[in-house]
């Protein structure tokens, strides 16, 4: 049944597009051609392709990747071990991509990984699919969650792995632990990381209402994160082993979110603003956080109504900003100061930076679409998935990058 | 099957560019971007013309490249977004929720599945299933990016979540 309502709101934008297209029929055969032959002879090259997208739609932002790197040292901080740091060597080496099994479903993806780099987990698709976790490469379990849509967001090393489905239109909350599926306490729970300490960190509140939640344990009652005033809405996205949670809020769902930290001590701060070309970022949007520092990407909205992104992390025992050497999304940060980054464009695989060195993880057969979701405490174990959807890929496949 | 020829290609971008041209405007609101995002669609498509006879439904399979290429571009954090279309001053927050700057604006708000999702149901007149099979998921998760999408908008536009049935009287 068609929602009349809804067709009626969106009906101000049932217009045509303006003028004759602008379509190169046989520029698209050119390139198309050339495509075909970068891969059938290339392979695996780091062939950057700037596609007609990048080339007519946007900008590349070359400005940022080309500046001279800040070269992020690996520091100890207030909160490392600072033995582990000086024992991590100069870069990842070696590191080959396997694709994890599957229980016999075609398409899967890995959303979830633990510091150790020995649990993984994500879902399957088509009959029969679901929640799956990875234990040292091999199937280890697969919780039934009750609910549609059902997913795990993340796990911790000793394979507790949180996750949610959609009950209706209610989002529930999950805990999977010793081979049991248990409810998180609340209404509307999206529980969103977990440390090794079993501390879980998400959302909850019916969309729109969403607001950052901590259960300190997972039979925990769900307890609200304090928000600043004037603030209303929000959620943690990622907790330390330390206890200290990162998310972003906002004054109400309706505006723009921004990085804020809840520390050990049970005081918040707002993240300050990174200085970028120009001036200071609107917003920072965290994506991960580990051993004191917190990596993500800032936000600069300009008058033009264009949105620019450049990859930095920032440590939080002295509040100090750092460009990363590469700018791609998302970056996962690892407790050795190594960070796992998204793939720099169409057609590359994920990257792991360490200071400044940038090493590039090798491509799984011949997909070109790659999303990461986790790295572990050392920087030598990537998970995530392809996106692509050509010839035998066929949609999301699960892998793990191992380095030594 | 027998690889098919540049002819054949022809003929298809040629009986095709229109409704895929109105669908990629329809999704991102600008006349020139739904031309660049055409464009990178035949280009795949042509990459993969030798192979294509293996699809089944030649139709779903470049609207799925299409829709995949509007989500790529959203999603990618280092392409310039274009967050506003059209005229470069944006549009006020709180515009008549019946002006279509004002609504894309609010689209524009959204995650790209979601924006994907409402403009395939809603705009293209696409069922469940074949906005679900466009974006290789679930139907549970196009209705459930449905209803987010929804409630947000909504929310931006102001539009109170259960109107009457009778639109009241704005004035």
């Amino acid at each position: 049944m068609i929602d009349e309502r809804a067709v009626r709101l969106l009906r101000p934008l049932r217009e045509e597009p303006e003028g004759p297209p602008l379509i190169d029929v046989p520029r698209t055969m050119v390139e198309g051609r050339r495509r075909r032959v970068l891969r059938r002879w290339s392979g695996g090259a780091a062939l950057i392709t700037l596609t007609s997208v990048a080339a007519g739609g946007g900008t590349l932002a070359v400005s940022a990747l080309r500046e001279p790197v800040p070269a992020p040292t690996v520091t100890a901080t207030a909160t490392a071990a600072p033995s582990q740091v000086a024992a991590a060597p100069a870069v990842p080496t070696g590191c080959k991509v396997t694709r994890l099994p599957t229980d016999g479903a075609r398409k899967a993806a890995l959303t979830a990984g633990d510091p150790s780099g020995r649990y993984l987990g994500g879902r399957t698709y088509g009959t029969g699919g679901g929640p799956i976790i990875w234990k040292d490469g091999r199937i280890f379990a697969r919780p039934r969650l009750t609910g549609e849509d059902a997913g795990l967001n993340d796990i911790n090393s000793s394979g507790v792995a949180v996750g949610s489905a959609f009950l209706g239109q209610r989002q529930q909350g999950y805990v999977y632990r010793d081979g049991r599926v248990t409810e998180l306490d609340g209404q509307h729970t999206a529980p969103l990381a977990i440390n090794d300490a079993g501390v879980i960190v998400g959302a909850i509140g019916e969309v729109l209402h969403e607001a950052p939640v901590r259960w300190d344990s997972p039979g925990a009652t769900a307890v609200r994160l304090p928000l600043p005033a004037g603030m209303t809405s929000g959620r943690a996205d990622a907790v330390d082993e330390d206890g200290t949670v990162v998310g972003r809020i906002a004054a109400d769902s309706s505006k723009l979110d921004s990085g804020y930290l809840w520390l050990p001590d049970g005081t918040g701060r707002a993240m300050e603003m990174p200085e970028i070309e120009g001036g200071p970022a609107d917003y920072f949007w965290p994506d991960s956080i580990s051993n004191g520092w917190v990596a993500g990407r800032a936000v600069d909205d300009r008058a033009d109504g264009s949105r620019w992104f450049t990859a930095m992390r920032y440590r939080i025992a002295d509040g100090s900003w750092q460009k990363l050497p590469k700018n791609v999304h998302p970056n996962l940060i690892a407790e050795n100061g190594w960070v796992a980054g998204g793939p720099a464009g169409r057609d590359e695989a994920p990257i792991i930076t360490a200071g400044s060195e940038v090493v590039r993880l090798p491509r799984y057969k011949t997909a070109k679409e790659y999303e990461i979701s986790t790295v572990s405490a050392d920087g030598r174990r990537v998970g995530g998935y392809i996106t692509d959807m050509e010839g035998e890929l066929v949609g999301n496949e699960p892998l793990l990058w191992t380095c030594r | 099957m027998p690889e098919r020829s540049d002819r054949d290609y022809l003929a298809y971008v040629h009986a095709r560019v229109a409704g895929l041209r109105r669908t990629a405007f329809l999704l991102c609101g600008d006349s020139h971007q739904a031309d660049d995002f055409v464009q990178e669609t035949l280009t795949k498509l042509y990459a993969r013309w030798p192979r294509i006879g293996r699809v089944d439904n030649v139709d779903a399979y470049v609207h799925t490249m299409l829709v995949r290429v509007f989500l790529d571009d959203r999603r990618r954090g280092w392409w310039k977004v274009r967050l506003l279309t059209g005229p470069p001053e944006p549009p006020p927050a709180e515009g008549n929720p019946e002006d279509g700057p004002v609504v894309r604006a609010a689209l524009a708000k959204l995650p790209p599945r979601q924006q994907a999702v409402l403009v395939l149901r809603y705009l293209c007149d696409k069922p469940v299933r074949e906005v679900a099979e466009l974006l290789r998921c679930s139907e549970g998760t196009v209705k459930s990016q449905t209803a987010h999408g929804l409630t947000r908008l909504r929310a931006l536009l102001g539009v109170p979540d259960l109107e009457p049935a009778v639109s009241p009287n704005r004035w």
